[in-house]
């Protein structure tokens, strides 16, 4: 649960990053994978098997971003089917010794379950670090907010692929991952300083904020 | 005596980027595309015919700007197949397309024999002037509870009583690559394809 959090705390810090140097005015891409990842959660390892896809791209009927999440833990049996996709950002992106692209992706949304009567807010963190997926070891995280559900690990079977933008799918800044549409994924609510994500500080309504921003030590 | 004008510069340039924004996108456009992805395809054969069930289908790719998305928490075909996370996508660009689909928890019970797979995925790239490629993952593939060694390379055949089991289907042409993970095929009973993709562009 702790690695998890930090892992979202390093998301929130890049896309801080990423969003004052205009990184997001790039052009979007597609991030798709299948496959499974090892959780504990129920306390004995269990599968964890995923379905994802994500882009800026709009996704039509309603659904918001194009994109999809399918997530069972066959250890604690949490069933998981998106319902919305409502962001995507870009953690980091590089190369491989192909030219192909690698990096990670963050992808929020909100789903159904089998163990809410309501639905909830859900962000994966998926990482294509090259071909094959398994050797490479490509990554999956998990965090369902209203569950207070978080698992993440190298990914055991199948591959996490991304793919370069097209003519539909806009920039990063079209889609970009907030506190407001993606609060599994960019942390809001605060006491201290230390619950936010650095540089990122506690502010005086209790959410995290930039520093020297209204609100946020200027009035 | 009239003398007839000859077009200015400045109006030959203003034609010159006219034709250049007019035919630009026609030529961006000429590609064809083929796309596809289904997470499972399974015909029933009985006395009276066959019948097919199809699960996460993305359906066919409209263009080279498309991208398409089929995804299922589980799938079940009565008295056949189980799985979970099913999942497909096609994406089209002007000039390659690539395709993918995967199931997890495969299990698959067909005239007696019993095959299993924590996952299955099969993946399809088509790149405009060059060759087709595709590839299949296959996480721990068990027939009738006996381990199958994966070679990785296409069209891996093991035979079963009454058919035979395909790993990592493959069927290329000029046009288009069709990548099957795993096809199930039990003789005048059942015709099981799990994880299809499918992509080409000329």
């Amino acid at each position: 649960m702790r690695r998890v959090i930090s892992l979202l705390g390093v998301v929130a810090l890049m896309l801080f990053a990423l969003g004052t140097a205009g990184a997001q005015d790039l052009p979007c891409d597609f991030l798709t994978g299948g496959g499974y990842i090892i959780t504990t959660q129920s306390g004995s390892p269990a599968h964890g098997n995923f379905g994802v896809g994500g882009s800026c791209k709009q996704g039509g009927n309603g659904h918001g971003l194009w994109g999809h999440l399918e997530y069972h833990d066959h250890g604690t049996g949490l069933n998981l089917h998106w319902t919305r996709i409502t962001a995507y950002g870009e953690v980091f992106t590089a190369s491989d010794a192909k030219g192909r692209p690698i990096g990670t992706r963050l992808i929020c949304g909100t789903a159904r379950t089998n163990q809410t009567p309501d639905e909830v807010n859900w962000a994966v963190t998926a990482t294509d670090n090259g071909e094959p997926g398994k050797s490479n070891n490509d990554m999956f995280s998990i965090h369902v907010l209203e569950l207070t559900y978080s698992q993440a690990g190298p990914v055991q079977g199948g591959n996490i692929q991304l793919h370069k933008a097209n003519n539909s799918t806009g920039l990063f800044s079209d889609a970009l991952p907030t506190a407001l549409n993606c609060p599994a994924g960019v942390p809001n609510e605060c006491t201290t300083d230390e619950d936010c994500p650095a540089p990122l500080v506690c502010g005086a309504s209790r959410t995290c904020c930039t520093p020297g921003t209204v609100g946020c030590g200027i009035d | 005596m009239r003398h007839a004008s000859s077009p200015g510069p400045g109006f030959l340039a203003v034609a010159a980027i006219l034709a250049a924004v007019l035919v630009e996108p026609i030529a961006a456009e000429a590609q064809t595309v083929t796309g596809t992805a289904r997470a499972v395809q399974a015909t029933v054969l009985g006395l009276l015919g066959g019948t097919t069930t199809v699960l996460a289908d993305t359906g066919p790719l409209a263009g080279t700007s498309d991208a398409r998305q089929a995804s299922a928490p589980a799938g079940n075909v009565p008295s056949l197949l189980t799985g979970d996370a099913l999942h497909a996508t096609t994406i089209g660009w002007p000039d390659q397309v690539a395709s993918e689909a995967s199931v997890a928890a495969l299990a698959l019970s067909v005239a007696g024999t019993t095959i299993g797979a924590d996952l299955v995925m099969a993946r399809a790239l088509a790149v405009l002037g060059a060759a087709g490629s595709g590839a299949s993952n296959l996480d721990n593939l068990a027939i009738n509870g006996v381990p199958v060694p994966v070679s990785g390379g296409p069209n891996q055949t093991i035979y079963i009583p009454g058919g035979l089991v395909v790993i990592n289907e493959q069927q290329t042409s000029p046009t288009s690559t069709v990548v099957n993970a795993l096809h199930v095929t039990v003789y005048g009973v059942a015709d099981v394809v799990i994880g299809s993709a499918t992509a080409g562009i000329y």
